[in-house]
């Protein structure tokens, strides 16, 4: 298991991550863990084309600043086949 | 007969509001939680002999005290007690809900899950299995649609049953392991006995591990409360939660100074996990099928892409602008045309019956009026029908994202920009769309720019008159300048207003995209249906008022027009129309426009008298008519904006600044418009 910890913008599409941090005020934090991104939970980047990114938690797409997606700490998943 | 209070609980964007609507029908109304700003929805309704009162709380992701629509559904819930608490769940998104349902769980026995939308999740080929999941919970589960009307009754049948005690619940009881369970047994010993405001001990010591802010006060205000909370540092180590502990200011540090370490692991953060975990696998074992559709990420690849989402965006916005102008003018004008027809069949009539004065406010002002709204009305409609197919689409949610980039530039996030988008049907609900923005500065400054965007009736006045001037191609590049100089005045003032405003930086963009679907003609119309009616109301009332003031002030005291009160006022501002190349009867029509946007042509129609095109056209040249769109588009927001903006900043003094800058703005670009053309043509 790796325990690399990257930023939540670094991921490529298609890559899971565990959220591992979130470096940011308490209103962000909540706001986050309301929609399901906290520490512990495994968040999927679909698209990162342009502007925010767009990022999947449990069954949900969410749409992020991308200032914020930098902010967001998570330690990649590589799925072993 | 026998009384039962049930409460709505669930996410936002779950079709709480339309199930509500489905149980509760007309027999609804609205209150604002005592103190608060909540809005507050209940309805009765009987059935089988029962009266059931439904309250409407309100939507909530957790049950957590960190936002007050938490706080308010929680408080419902233990001190208002109702026989049963609904959770409306969205079982396409049922990992995400059932979250909540965990919550609603730990405070109350007496729970319902209403898998909602079931329709849509089985179209996309979901299979949820009902009994497992009721088994696995301990509570009844019922598959419905509130859209469809399936399992209504079913749900109405079971809330009686649960109520009567027919219906026995036996709620899952989460364990959050061997660790974490012995620091909640020995917090809840504690608690025991003690008067917690109506909670339970268990759920208190819970609370507390998780940080909740209410919780705490709870302990803190108890004889021995303290004595309790310091007592933690022998069950753990109590820390300052690192995932904070960076933050400089005092105020924004959460108030969770108990939590506990276990391992590696914080208990505030492992509880949370926990019920994730469970979510999680209550979902592994009760549905099957696609949890995704893919074909919303195919879509979303063009839609968001960096090049051809844009592009998409302007198309999409370009023939939404030529539907709604085309469509709604057709209909417009074929409406109108009805109305004159039945109105001068009317006058006819009337001309012996009434006095000569009633005949004239009659015939003059008050139906004049009518066909004034009449005209505008399909415009409206068609404009938010396109909105609230956007909408019910997903489409919309989206639009916030590709803008979000374009919106950086005034400070805002993409969000922002659907009120701007809404204002171009309609300011006020332009205005009161800015709610969705989190910080109050970005809700100044997307209220104060709002004005500036030309609503549905400005536009359509705009269109009038640039079909007297110009024609073909070039009447449609005269329309897009000027919308375009609007867009331009829009975001020339964000970026101004950005850089004055010191205040804290709204948050970044943080939207919940919906998977992409069919829009259903119930949803759109139930989506068009109160934006209109609130048009018309303001309409109704506002331009007929107007119309007969503007009558009265053209007609009174002689009966002349350039001698009358209104023809005195124009002629005292005539030196400011100077500048703007325009004479006391445009600037009379526009101080007109105050009441109402589309007053504005009801004024001239009344002012330059009743063949208003043909005079117009000879005494305008067409750079003047252009200066006066210019003004037009841009001077002073109608009363009902005004009112709106005064409502949602609670400011009289931004509500005056922003008059007196739009005003100020309109005179300086009318000048520059006017002299610079005069420059060019000479």
């Amino acid at each position: 298991m790796s325990w690399t910890v990257i930023p939540l913008l670094m991921l490529n599409p298609g890559e899971e991550g565990e959220v591992i941090q979130i470096d940011g005020g308490w209103g962000i934090v909540r706001r986050l863990a309301e929609l399901g991104i906290y520490p512990g939970a495994i968040v999927r980047m679909m698209n990162k084309s342009w502007g925010p990114v767009v990022i999947l938690v449990s069954g949900v797409r969410i749409a992020i600043g991308r200032g914020m997606a930098r902010r967001i700490l998570v330690r990649p998943i590589r799925r072993s086949l | 007969m026998k009384k039962i209070v049930v409460a709505l609980a669930g996410n936002p964007n779950v079709g709480k509001s339309t199930l509500f609507n489905a149980l509760t029908g007309l027999r609804q109304y609205t209150a604002n939680w005592p103190g608060k700003t909540v809005e507050r929805k209940e309805g009765i309704l009987e059935y089988m002999g029962y009266e059931i009162r439904v309250v409407d709380l309100p939507g909530t992701y957790s049950l957590t005290a960190y936002s007050l629509e938490e706080v308010l559904a929680r408080r419902f819930i233990v001190e208002e007690k109702p026989d049963v608490v609904v959770h409306v769940a969205n079982s396409t998104t049922l990992e995400k809900d059932l979250y909540l349902t965990i919550q609603l769980l730990e405070l109350t026995d007496k729970v319902i899950l209403a898998l909602n939308m079931i329709d849509v999740a089985e179209s996309r080929g979901i299979k949820i299995d009902v009994r497992r999941l009721s088994k696995e919970l301990g509570i009844p589960v019922i598959a419905m649609s509130a859209t469809k009307k399936i399992g209504i009754g079913e749900l109405l049948r079971t809330i009686i049953g649960v109520s009567e005690g027919k219906v026995r619940t036996k709620p899952l009881r989460i364990s959050y392991g061997a660790e974490l369970e012995e620091i909640i047994g020995k917090l809840t010993a504690k608690l025991r006995g003690y008067d917690l405001t109506g909670y339970h001990p268990r759920w208190v010591a819970l609370k507390i591990l998780e940080g909740d802010p209410e919780a705490l006060e709870i302990v803190r205000k108890l004889p021995e409360g303290d004595a309790i909370l310091s007592s933690l540092s022998s069950l753990g180590l109590p820390v300052t939660c690192p995932l904070l502990a960076d933050e400089k200011d005092e105020r924004k540090r959460p108030p969770c100074s108990y939590c506990v370490r276990i391992g590696n692991s914080l208990t505030c953060v492992l509880i949370a996990t926990k019920r994730r975990i469970l979510a999680k696998n209550l979902v592994k074992l009760t549905v099957r099928g696609p949890r995704l559709r893919t074909r919303s990420e195919m879509v979303d690849k063009i839609v968001l892409h960096k090049l051809l989402g844009p592009m998409v965006l302007l198309c999409v916005f370009a023939s939404a602008f030529i539907l709604v102008f085309t469509a709604g003018k057709w209909i417009s004008d074929l409406l109108t045309m009805g109305v004159e027809e039945a109105f001068s069949l009317i006058e006819a009539y009337l001309a012996g019956l009434l006095p000569p004065l009633i005949y004239d406010i009659i015939t003059g002002a008050v139906f004049s009026a009518i066909v004034t709204v009449v005209s505008f009305i399909p415009l409206i409609i068609m404009f938010f029908l396109v909105y609230s197919v956007m909408e019910d689409s997903g489409y919309l949610a989206r639009v916030a994202v590709i803008m979000d980039r374009f919106m950086h530039a005034l400070g805002l996030h993409g969000k922002a920009f659907l009120s701007v988008i809404m204002a171009f049907g309609c300011n006020v609900p332009g205005v009161m769309a800015t709610r969705a923005l989190e910080s109050e500065r970005d809700r100044l400054i997307a209220i104060l720019i709002n004005p500036l965007v030309p609503c549905a009736a400005r536009i359509g006045v705009m269109a009038f008159i640039v079909s007297l001037f110009f024609s073909g191609f070039k009447a449609t590049l005269v329309m897009l300048s000027l919308i375009m100089i609007s867009l331009l005045l829009v975001a020339l003032t964000g970026i101004i207003l950005n850089r004055l405003f010191r205040g804290e930086r709204g948050r970044e963009l943080i939207i919940e995209l919906p998977e992409y679907r069919m829009p259903s003609l119930r949803n759109v119309l139930l989506l068009t249906w109160p934006r209109v009616k609130e048009f018309l109301r303001r309409a109704g009332t506002l331009i007929m008022l107007g119309t007969v003031i503007i009558w009265v002030l053209y007609t009174f005291p002689t009966g002349e027009m350039e001698t009358s009160y209104g023809g005195q006022l124009g002629k005292a501002l005539e030196p400011i129309g100077g500048i703007m190349g325009l004479d006391w009867r445009a600037i009379t029509s526009l101080i007109f426009g105050l009441l109402a946007k589309e007053q504005v042509l009801a004024a001239m129609s009344v002012i330059y008298g009743s063949e208003l095109t043909r005079i117009l056209r000879m005494s305008w040249t067409p750079l003047q008519a252009f200066t006066f769109l210019v003004v037009f588009m841009i001077y002073e927001p109608c009363i009902a904006t005004i009112a709106t903006i005064r409502r949602e900043t609670n400011s009289w003094l931004w509500t005056s600044i922003s008059l007196t800058y739009t005003i100020a703005l309109a005179i300086l670009m009318g000048a520059l418009t006017f002299n610079i053309g005069r420059l060019i043509s000479s």
